[in-house]
């Protein structure tokens, strides 16, 4: 009976070791939801629930509600974009495998009867209860495995999450832009109309040919359509935006310009080692190698034993006497001895180190080149703003002298007028290039929020 | 000297005076030597010409010869209030001081060169020696910056002479290097001379908005001058009614100017090959002087306020666009919507004519450093001129030798222009409000030419 008492008791272990099996989905996600605080400066809801889901919405309408300015776009992102909300499942996904990783696998009860011809002896009984025993004792080192793939799957979703963030910076900027680059388009149109206009009046005075008149119009119908181009531009980056924040266009109220350039772009120390401490797609490839490296050091200590039984069986015989006695059952590492196994980690592990050194280059790469498209930006938008329009302004105001001593006609003045806003279109893209930037390097440095000044461009110096 | 002072005080603030005069320092001096307001002939018996808007080169005698001096040099100059520019020429002026002498007269001329290229001075239609004749690298060498060139010779004819230079000429002519060179008949002439004016013409491309004439250019010219000077600024002439009158023109341009004289027949007496036997007198009321010819006109005074003018209509007018959209008959109205909101402050203008434009650029503006395409306002309202304009104002009761300004003259009863029919005129009310306009600059009226 000493064996089935510690039989009872090597089980009560067994169960005391498995007994945490509920899963806590809930603390698992605000890893992920604590990640991006720190990085995005937003909230991050999982909407699991109809409860959750009808408080997420309400946040969301207070939000479209008002004029949407940059942060606000990101943060209905990351309430309403249901692909995220899909990737947050994945935390869960994970976070099972995590807690089964804790667990035993259950003993296994054998029953075997064998009836016998000879009715005196009744049934040949036997039981057998087996446990794996290398399982016991490579759980800890298992359970280091699976909380390692379980931050690496929580790294990948924060990953998801901070790039969604970047996909809708990009997007607001894109639509800001579109919208702006609208409104001067339809200026330039209204140079060439006044152009036209003004054109037919000479025309019919008959101070000017049908060939001048063709060609002022189709000018001005030449500026028509780039107006069509520049409405379906908007269209298009509204709705892709939209489609981002998982809301209909027409609920959002953009504004009509980009933001004007802050007085300074933010000064990050360090950028590239920020980079690499922030940026989860590195932290997630860290956590790969960090992963591996258990794995093979799992396969190596464990190497020899693929499998090692211990089982406790009971038997009847015949004679009707119970025999019980311990069972050892091992595999013999004769043939294979867990060689191609180790190699398989090792192998996994370098290719899991060397992703990560290539992950680094490409990061500081990346924040040099944002550094770099930043500055040009800032430079190229100030160029424009201090210099360009205010030089194109006074090619206006010059040549509209001109035209008041008679020196040059009003179809030259106009002329001026369509390049000084055509100037201005240039302003536009150089400011939506630095939005653009700007929102590339916070990506760079892992999601970094992006601070945008309460006035817009168009407000010229 | 309070006198001088003062006039020199009123020639700067007209801008029309003769502020630079004959220096024998060799530099620019300011403000000497205005024309006198009144003349007499001279000890060798002949009336000195008076040179619109500029001066006589005063001259030593040294034993025997008349020296004088030119100073070629870079100066600033304007052409009518409201448009100077880097100009080059002589004793700090364009044209240069007029040289005047008598037939048998020697002179010695020193010519000092204050600019930064070589030069020579070319006596245009002078009998003297080939080597006195001034054409650099043939006749003799250049005069370099700094140096003094001594030009020595005996007149042997009289008559309306030019200077310029014969070095880098296309440059230094397009930029003011000029002057007339008159010389009077030794035994006086036939027919008595009253009033003798000089006027040389030339073109200037100064361009809208700049400060220095661009030698480049050979036919698109932006101002048209009578000694440098356009009209308003241009100085009237005087004389009484029937005193004999000249006027010497020459022209250094590179354009013939068919010179018009309005209300009388003239003569045309002579040229640069000197003065033609009366026989050959042409009577004209518009002679062409070519490009590089000189000519003698001659007259006797009708009373009234003549006007004396280039017919090239365009030279009687300052710089212009010549190809801008023809605006005439053209109603902007309906355009004028769109327009106005894209250009605020602009105007339509030119529907019914141009002559709304002098009115317009008072209050509108236009670029630096540039005149209006017409100006002037005479006693019945805008001359709606510029360029080789002037008027010769000729009274009954003019002093002889007196050049002071009379005033507009002031028509006998009934012999004006009278209006039979029409509208009644709208007391003052013009159609564009005009009352901010500063029209003081382009009033003809105003402007004091008797200070000269």
């Amino acid at each position: 009976m000493t064996f089935l008492y510690r039989l009872t008791i090597t089980s009560a272990l067994a169960l005391s070791l498995g007994a945490c099996a509920t899963v806590d989905q809930k603390a698992a996600f605000d890893g992920v939801r604590t990640t991006i605080g720190a990085r995005v400066n937003q909230d991050l809801i999982w909407r699991h629930d109809t409860a959750t889901d009808a408080e997420v919405a309400a946040k969301v309408d207070a939000l479209l509600a008002n004029e949407i300015a940059l942060e606000s776009a990101v943060q209905i992102a990351l309430f309403n974009n249901r692909a995220l909300q899909a990737r947050y499942a994945e935390i869960g996904i994970a976070n099972a495998d995590l807690v089964a990783a804790g667990l035993l696998s259950n003993p296994v009860l054998d029953i075997m009867v064998r009836p016998t011809t000879n009715p005196a002896s009744g049934a040949n009984l036997e039981f057998g209860l087996a446990q794996s025993v290398l399982d016991i004792f490579m759980r800890p080192a298992r359970k280091r495995a699976a909380q390692a793939d379980f931050d690496r799957a929580q790294g990948e979703v924060a990953s998801a999450v901070i790039n969604t963030v970047a996909e809708v910076r990009e997007a607001y900027v894109e639509a800001l832009g579109a919208r702006n680059s609208l409104r001067v388009v339809e200026e330039v149109y209204a140079a060439a109309d006044a152009s036209r206009d003004m054109a037919a009046a000479f025309h019919s005075a008959g101070n000017i040919s049908d060939l001048q008149w063709a060609e002022e119009q189709a000018l001005t119908e030449d500026t028509a359509a780039l107006v069509d181009d520049a409405k379906l531009k908007a269209v298009e980056t509204a709705e892709a935006l939209a489609a981002l924040l998982n809301v209909d266009a027409s609920a959002l109220k953009l504004p009509q310009q980009l933001p004007a350039l802050p007085q300074s772009d933010p000064s990050i120390a360090n950028a590239e080692t920020t980079a690499l401490e922030k940026r989860l797609d590195v932290a997630a490839k860290r956590k790969a190698v960090t992963a591996r490296l258990e794995t093979l050091r799992l396969k190596t200590s464990w190497r020899l034993w693929h499998e090692a039984g211990l089982a406790v069986s009971a038997e009847r015989d015949g004679d009707k006497q119970w025999a019980i006695g311990p069972t050892l059952s091992l595999s013999l590492p004769i043939f294979d001895q867990g060689g191609p196994e180790v190699a398989r980690a090792a192998a996994e592990v370098l290719q899991a180190e060397n992703e990560l050194k290539n992950l680094e280059s490409h990061v500081r790469a990346d924040v040099r080149t944002a550094l770099a498209k930043v500055e040009t930006a800032r430079r190229q938008a100030e160029r424009y703003n201090k210099t360009i329009l205010p030089l194109k302004q006074d090619i206006l105001r010059l040549k509209q002298e001109r035209y008041n001593f008679m020196l040059i006609g009003v179809f030259d003045v106009l002329v001026a007028k369509r390049d000084e806003t055509s100037a201005y279109m240039n302003y536009v893209n150089t400011v939506r290039a630095y939005w653009l930037a700007r929102a590339e390097l916070a990506n760079a440095i892992g999601g970094a929020p992006i601070e945008t000044p309460s006035t817009a461009n168009g407000e010229k110096q | 000297m309070t006198s001088s002072r003062r006039n020199f005080f009123w020639s700067s603030l007209t801008g029309l005076g003769a502020s630079v005069g004959a220096s024998l320092v060799g530099r620019a001096a300011l403000a000497q030597d205005p024309q006198p307001q009144t003349s007499a002939p001279t000890q060798q018996g002949y009336t000195p010409v008076r040179t619109l808007n500029g001066v006589t080169l005063p001259y030593e005698m040294k034993d025997g010869v008349k020296e004088f001096h030119l100073t070629a040099e870079e100066f600033e100059h304007e052409f009518a209030p409201g448009s100077v520019a880097k100009c080059w020429g002589y004793n700090g002026r364009t044209p240069g001081p007029t040289i005047e002498a008598v037939e048998g007269d020697r002179l010695r001329i020193l010519v000092t060169n204050n600019l930064k290229e070589h030069t020579s001075i070319h006596w245009h239609g002078i009998l003297l020696p080939s080597g006195m004749d001034g054409v650099g690298g043939l006749s003799q060498p250049h005069i370099q910056p700094g140096e003094t060139f001594a030009y020595e010779f005996t007149l042997r004819q009289h008559g309306t002479h030019m200077y310029h230079p014969h070095a880098d000429e296309m440059v230094q002519m397009a930029v003011g290097m000029m002057g007339m060179f008159i010389i009077h008949p030794k035994n006086g002439e036939p027919k008595s001379i009253d009033r003798d004016y000089v006027i040389l013409m030339h073109n200037w491309a100064l361009h809208p908005g700049t400060y220095r004439p661009d030698p480049a250019v050979m036919q698109d010219f932006d101002l048209w001058t009578f000694n440098s000077k356009v009209f308003p600024a241009i100085e009237h002439m005087v004389a009484r009614t029937n005193e004999r009158i000249r006027i010497r023109v020459g022209n250094l341009s590179m354009w013939n100017h068919p010179f018009h004289l309005h209300g009388h027949q003239f003569h045309v007496t002579g040229g640069d090959g000197g003065r033609w036997p009366e026989a050959q007198w042409r009577s004209e009321v518009t002679e062409i002087i070519g490009v590089g010819q000189t000519r003698d006109i001659e007259f006797v005074g009708i009373p009234g306020d003549w006007a004396v003018h280039c017919h090239m209509s365009h030279h009687t007018m300052n710089a212009m666009g010549h190809e801008i959209p023809n605006t005439l008959g053209v109603n902007q109205a309906e355009a004028m919507q769109k327009v106005s909101a894209l250009l605020p402050g602009y105007m339509a203008m030119g529907e019914n004519g141009m002559a709304e434009h002098q009115d317009h650029s008072g209050h509108m503006k236009g670029p630096k450093n540039t005149l209006p395409m017409m100006m002037g306002k005479g006693p019945f309202g805008n001359l709606e001129m510029g360029g080789m304009f002037t008027v010769i104002k000729i009274r009954d009761d003019q002093p002889t030798g007196d050049y002071s300004d009379p005033g507009w003259y002031k028509n006998p009863q009934g012999t004006v222009a009278y209006k039979v029919s029409g509208p009644k005129r709208p007391s003052k009310a013009a159609p564009v409000d005009h009352s901010k306009m500063d029209h003081s600059q382009m009033d003809h009226s105003q402007m004091d030419h008797s200070q000269h």
